[in-house]
Parts: structure tokens; C-alpha cells; sequence
């Protein structure tokens, strides 16, 4: 009896996490600055994390639980490599400020 | 009877999880600037992960060790319950670093902030009268 409700419960999980998927690509496709456009990608890398769980449950298998760590794993390293991206053009000018600092004899804070 | 309980707790987390991952999604979306929609993001989707894969582990334990099934099979709610430890251990520790280096990152690209914003005084140290202060890159 109560099978059933989890089924519907995972059909109603199925449309949350689809219209969550689209909020988070019209993000992706509007957003005005890049990190807005991979904090959308990370947003939408997690909701499919959701959707291979809502697909474990309905299945009953255990063999997608390991996709799950996968793309856990690929939204870290896709926001690690976003956000350095962003960073580059200011590394050199972050670099003559540490050396006027250390002439300045102001201890770097780690 | 257990099956009933699981199952109406199963579904409360189910329920949980997806409230706050849509929580997050509407937040990404609505929010006004890239500091509020990080905010946003990497709560409220963290904490809907974890509900999901709660969600999971307890399906699987009606699954393995209910009653059809004579209570035999442990070791699929045991590699469910280990897989899933793993993923929040790492989902905690990586969303905060990650969206720390990507808010990092954004401000001193220069994102806009928002017109309500009360204060930022990392630009206000970068902008002392004698020289930025000391900061350390990324």
C-alpha cells in the first residue's frame, strides 16, 4: 500500500527537480557575470546528482550509487576550474601586491 | 507494520530533500546578485542531497531487510548506507571550498553587488589609505 505512495511521492520529485533544472539553466543562460553562469552549472550538476537518486529508488538497484559520488566529484572539480579561470587576469597584479607588501614588511596572512 | 514506518519515513525525507533543492533552484534563479544566489545555492542544494540519499538508504533498508524478504540480504543496505556516508562527507567539505573560491574569485573580477548591499570590507582592505592589505591569492 504505502509502495505506492513512494512511487507517487517520486513521481512529484521528477517535476520538482526538472523545473529546478530549467530555473537553473535559464540562469545558466542568462547570467550577467561568469561565476554566475558555473554557479548555475554547479546547481545543475547537483540537481542531476537528485535525479540518480530519484532513478536508484524507483529501480531498486544499487548500481547508480556510484554515479552519484561521479558527478559529485565533477561538480567540485568544474567549480575548482571556473573559478581559477575567473581569477587568472588578476594573478599578476595580486602577485606585485604581495611583493609591495613584503617590502612594505607587513606579514602575510595565510 | 516496520515496511509502513520506513515507508512514511522514506517519503518525509523525500519530501525534505526536494523542498530545499527547489528552495535552492528558486534562489539561483530570483535572487538579486551573484553573492546572494551562491548563498542560496550552496545551502539549500547540500541540504536537499542529503535528504535524498536519506531517502535512499531507508528505501533500501525496507528493501534488503524487510520482511519479503526474510530479513536475509544486508549487504545492499550496507554498501547503500557506506556510498551514501561517502557522498555527504564529500558533498560537506567540497561545497563549501568550492563556492568560497568561486565567491572569491568574483569579487575581485569585479561582480556587481547589489544595491542593498550593507558593507564589503574586503574591498574596503584593498583599498586603505597606506597600500591593500595583505591577502592571500584564491
Amino acid at each position: 500500500m504505502t509502495g505506492v505512495l513512494v512511487a507517487y511521492t517520486i513521481h512529484l520529485g521528477l517535476v520538482v527537480i526538472f523545473a529546478g533544472m530549467a530555473l537553473c539553466l535559464a540562469r545558466l543562460l542568462r547570467g550577467p557575470h561568469l561565476a554566475d553562469r558555473a554557479l548555475a552549472a554547479d546547481a545543475l550538476i547537483t540537481h542531476l546528482m537528485g535525479l540518480v537518486l530519484l532513478l536508484t529508488i524507483r529501480m531498486e538497484t544499487l548500481l547508480l550509487f556510484d554515479g552519484v559520488l561521479v558527478l559529485a566529484l565533477l561538480g567540485f572539480v568544474t567549480t575548482v576550474a571556473a573559478a581559477q579561470y575567473i581569477m587568472r587576469p588578476h594573478l599578476r597584479r595580486l602577485r606585485e601586491q604581495e611583493r609591495e607588501i613584503a617590502e612594505r614588511g607587513e606579514e602575510v596572512r595565510p | 507494520m516496520i515496511v509502513f514506518v520506513l515507508d512514511i519515513f522514506t517519503v518525509a525525507a523525500l519530501l525534505f530533500g526536494l523542498f530545499f533543492m527547489f528552495a535552492g533552484a528558486l534562489g539561483v534563479w530570483r535572487l538579486p546578485d551573484f553573492f546572494n544566489r551562491t548563498h542560496a545555492a550552496s545551502k539549500c542544494v547540500t541540504l536537499g542531497i542529503s535528504g535524498l540519499l536519506l531517502a535512499a538508504v531507508l528505501h533500501f533498508a525496507v528493501r534488503f531487510v524487510g520482511p519479503e524478504q526474510g530479513g536475509l540480504a544486508w549487504e545492499g543496505l550496507i554498501g547503500a548506507a557506506t556510498k551514501a556516508v561517502l557522498v555527504t562527507v564529500f558533498l560537506y567539505t567540497a561545497a563549501p571550498v568550492g563556492s568560497h573560491m568561486l565567491a572569491r574569485a568574483a569579487h575581485r573580477d569585479g561582480a556587481k553587488k547589489d544595491k542593498g548591499t550593507l558593507g564589503d570590507d574586503l574591498e574596503a582592505d584593498r583599498n586603505r589609505p597606506n597600500g591593500p592589505a595583505p591577502e592571500s591569492p584564491v
